[in-house]
């Protein structure tokens, strides 16, 4: 019998290609879309570059100092003081890494003016994160405690700079200081905020120390542990820490510290909902707006098809009314349509594939976010073949039931 | 065969309860060429629906070969519909999107049978109707004439013991009519099928074997 459903189903299809078309249409650019985004969210949250051991690490990266009047504060990235005096008295992570954020500087090379954005970092940051090396190497603990003027730059930059020359031994001048390039890293994904830069050099060559007395300033900090339930736990210890023993400078004036060492899914969660008072992280929150954002956008097209399915099945009541008189049974019919609905969906899932692998490519080779690779995984099929099946049985089996309930002589006189 | 005892049928609307039928005995014989006759809205085809199971009379018992359907659920029904009767429609109501060779194969989807022989079935029903040479054409591509040809093809393909037909020759000129009437005569003589046929018409009537009246939902 399926065979024959889907053999009536294709004979519609090829009889009523506009509306054919529409309904391929709709499902596949309607997929695409959730195919592409859902894709660059698993390249967010699961990322392929060095940043790729996510479950290893946590971040913060804001910090909220405040008094006990709650009339002096100040609120941004974290100051050097404040990492060695509070951070750096956590249990939990075997590793902690600091570096700066990413500044654009403008550097001359051979008679030209390049931008690149430069981040400052310790050795850690080399061991936390996965850097995939084209040549030479990081720079060593002792490199970096020296405030050795070395530097590792990316492929874009090497390119860009020496062409196709080796670009270890090169010399590069920053902020009129003279660095020896060590090191050349693939380049990273734009979604990969925390490993992203152009050029990485020891934060230990500043030409100044005094960021070393800041409560608040422009660090981040990693914290790595080598197994990822285990810190899972290092937020517990650090709020703990801040709200039981945090050492801020008395000469600040500040005496309360608020920040949280987060995951990208927190991080981001925090920065869409943010509340700086708060550890809350609302992830809850932002996953059911994000499931509610792709149901509501699956809804008008859903709405759109059930109403066209209901409007060309009421064309085809006659034809209802035929089957029914010459023996067909509710649930014969039911599944009939079911089935042209489900097939439908899947043409247009599989068109919408394809649509996305090109889209993906066109992002890809257009470089419209940098340096991503997107490419289509098995996590980001079976999330676009969940939603085939939801938006097949949303857009078919309201309809289908609806039709198979006609009674014949009423689908006979094309009386719905 | 065939056989109405104290058929009512009413249709309830909002405010109004509209009798169609009101105590209809009748009997079929098998075999027999019966029409059924009278003015428009005296309820000819709401008996024809109540005949071929696809409406459920008010009150009274459908029999089929001497057995009570009444108590029959949907599904029993459907069965017998698809084993024992087969259905011409005035307007045709074949579908547009299938060709000819499968609209006629329609009725045997509903019964376990295997693709080739439900195709051989349909094209000896075709040549019946002499539409052969057809097969492969969309209703769309017909006359009038041809389509209601291949209606009865479809009609008569699963070999029904009952063909129930709802003028037939209704939306045809009279010479159409006329092929219809005889190829309808020819399968009532050749198959031995018991046929019933709504006619407004008094010249088909006279080529049946027994003609009912109906005026007002009764039989006259």
């Amino acid at each position: 019998m399926l065979s024959n459903y889907i053999i009536t189903a294709w004979k519609v299809f090829l009889r009523r290609k506009f509306f054919t078309f529409i309904n391929l249409f709709g499902i596949s650019i309607t997929l695409m879309v959730l195919v592409v985004t859902s894709t660059i969210a698993d390249n967010y949250f699961y990322p392929a570059g060095p940043e790729k051991n996510v479950d290893n690490f946590r971040t913060i990266n804001r910090l909220l100092v405040t008094n006990d009047e709650e009339n002096l504060t100040s609120v941004g990235r974290l100051g050097y003081k404040f990492i060695k005096d509070n951070v750096f008295r956590l249990q939990t992570p075997e590793l902690i890494s600091i570096n700066s954020g990413t500044r654009t500087r403008a550097i001359f090379h051979e008679g030209l003016k390049r931008e690149l954005l430069i981040k400052k970092t310790d050795s850690n940051f080399w061991r936390i994160l996965d850097f995939d090396f084209i040549q030479g190497r990081a720079y060593s603990i002792d490199e970096f405690e020296a405030g050795d003027k070395v530097a590792v730059i990316n492929k874009r930059t090497q390119l860009a700079l020496f062409a196709d020359k080796s670009a270890i031994d090169q010399q590069i001048n920053i902020e009129n200081q003279v660095f020896t390039i060590i090191g050349v890293v693939e380049n990273v994904p734009i979604v990969e905020a925390t490993a992203l830069a152009d050029v990485w050099l020891p934060y230990t060559t500043n030409a100044s120390t005094a960021y070393q007395q800041e409560t608040t300033g422009d660090w981040v900090t990693l914290l790595y542990h080598s197994n990822p339930d285990i810190i899972k736990d290092v937020n517990t210890e650090f709020v703990n820490l801040l709200e039981n023993d945090v050492q801020l400078d008395k000469s600040s004036g500040f005496s309360i510290a608020i920040a949280g060492a987060y995951s990208k899914l927190e991080q981001l969660s925090r920065e869409l909902i943010a509340d700086d008072k708060s550890h809350e992280t609302h992830t809850g929150l932002v996953i059911s707006l994000m499931i509610g954002l792709t149901v509501a956008f699956m809804l008008l097209p859903s709405i759109n098809m059930i109403n066209l399915n209901v409007s060309r099945m009421m064309e085809r009541s006659s034809e209802i009314g035929v089957r029914r008189a010459f023996g067909a049974t509710k649930l014969q019919l039911l599944m009939q349509f079911i089935v042209e609905s489900i097939l439908l969906t899947l043409v247009g899932g599989i068109i919408g594939i394809l649509l996305s692998v090109f889209a993906l490519y066109l992002i890809d080779v257009k470089g419209l976010i940098p340096h991503a690779h997107f490419s289509f995984n098995l996590r980001v099929l079976l999330i676009g073949l969940v939603l085939i099946f939801i938006f097949g049985l949303v857009s078919g089996v309201y309809p289908a039931y609806r039709m198979s309930r006609l009674h014949p002589i009423a689908a006979l006189k094309g009386n719905n | 065969m065939l056989s109405l005892q104290n058929i009512s049928k009413s249709f309830q609307t909002d405010r109004i309860e509209t009798i169609a039928l009101s105590d209809i005995n009748l009997h079929v014989n098998k075999g027999e060429f019966v029409s059924v006759m009278g003015p428009s809205g005296c309820g000819k085809s709401t008996l024809l629906n109540i005949m071929g199971l696809l409406d459920q009379p008010s009150s009274g018992e459908v029999s089929i070969d001497e057995t009570p359907i009444t108590s029959y659920k949907d599904k029993q029904i459907t069965g017998l519909r698809s084993q024992k009767i087969g259905f011409i429609f005035q307007s045709f109501h074949l579908i547009h999107d299938l060709k000819v060779l499968d609209n006629v194969e329609l009725p045997l989807l509903y019964r376990k049978m295997s693709a080739k022989e439900r195709k051989a079935l349909a094209i000896t029903a075709l040549e019946k109707v002499g539409l052969s040479a057809r097969i492969h054409h969309y209703p769309t591509q017909l006359s009038g004439g041809q389509q209601q040809r291949v209606a009865i093809a479809r009609a008569i393909v699963g070999k029904p013991e009952i063909l129930l037909a709802d003028e037939p020759t209704g939306n045809l000129d009279s010479h159409m009519g006329s092929e219809i009437m005889s190829l309808l005569e020819s399968l009532h003589q050749q198959d031995n099928t018991t046929i019933v046929m709504v006619t407004h018409d008094e010249e088909m009537a006279k080529r049946t074997q027994r003609t009912i009246r109906v005026f007002d939902g009764q039989l006259i």
